[in-house]
């Protein structure tokens, strides 16, 4: 047999057992750790920013909502049809 | 995804690609264990290979898996994941010598020793010594040199890619690998090889 080849499998049967699952086990929790930071900083780097943003004399990245007034919204005619005129005479 | 492939996890049946596409899509840790246990072994034979001793290579598989699980999002699939496997495995383990003091031999191209003019030791000569035999004569050799005779024979990698792993022409590899194995084979038949 090639001995080059047989100094690999034995290099191959000493990574076994707790050596194995020793490594895996450290790099699982490299992962877990890598995706819990990149969880927080997709979570709060906005509104990190954004604070920092503001304090510093900006204006907020957050856009202002606006809501549509009561009135606004009865306006809506399916129809098309313009919207009723308030009654020109006053009666008393 | 393609036909066959189940969609919420992994089976040890299945391609590379197949796996690399399932873990992105669901983090899920079946196709994590599967990748792992099929490259492990390989990986830190080939860190064994450059590194030499046990703790660092264990270090630098650990490295390398969490650099690969990582950059998953990165692999296109262009080259075989094996080969990409491979690329960063060689690559980090160049790093770690380059920032340790090793560096200097590894890379060095050796142009002070003239070259050689006797017949090439051939290949059957080292591949039929005894494991004891080669870890003795691999021993003897320095570091630089029993790096690239393992990488050649060890790990099957092409001279071409010795040469743009070491940052080296295709024939200063060849060249150096020559006399490497002359030199090994010196040591091995003047330990072994009684003379009447």
């Amino acid at each position: 047999m090639n001995s080059f080849l047989a100094l690999r499998d034995q290099d191959l049967a000493a990574f076994t057992g707790e050596r194995r699952t020793g490594i895996r086990k450290r790099v699982e929790r490299e992962l877990r750790t890598a995706e819990f930071i990149a969880s927080i900083v997709e979570l709060f780097g906005p509104v990190m920013a954004d604070t920092v943003s503001v304090l510093s004399g900006g204006h907020s990245m957050q856009a202002e909502e606006s809501y549509r007034t009561f009135s606004e919204s009865e306006d809506d005619d399916p129809f098309g049809e313009p919207p009723a005129r308030p009654p020109q005479e006053i009666v008393r | 995804m393609p036909s066959g492939a189940p969609s919420y996890g992994c089976d040890t049946t299945m391609e590379d690609m197949d796996i690399v596409r399932a873990y992105r899509a669901h983090q899920h840790a079946t196709c994590f264990q599967i990748l792992y246990d099929r490259y492990a072994g390989k990986v830190y034979s080939k860190a064994m290979t450059m590194l030499h001793k046990p703790s660092e290579a264990e270090d630098a598989t650990q490295e390398i898996f969490t650099k690969i699980f990582l950059s998953l999002g990165q692999f296109e699939g262009e080259a075989k994941f094996s080969t990409w496997i491979y690329s960063i495995t060689y690559n980090l383990c160049i790093d770690k010598i380059r920032k340790s003091k090793r560096s200097r031999e590894l890379f060095a191209t050796e142009m002070e020793n003239p070259p050689d003019t006797a017949e090439e030791v051939p290949d059957e000569a080292l591949m039929s010594m005894q494991v004891n035999e080669l870890r003795y004569v691999l021993g003897q050799l320095t570091e630089a040199e029993r790096t690239l005779l393992l990488m050649k024979y060890k790990d099957g990698v092409k001279i071409r890619a010795i040469a743009e792993l070491l940052g080296k022409n295709e024939s200063a590899v060849k060249m150096q690998l020559k006399r490497i194995k002359e030199k090994a084979k010196r040591i091995h038949d003047k330990q072994f090889t009684s003379v009447a």
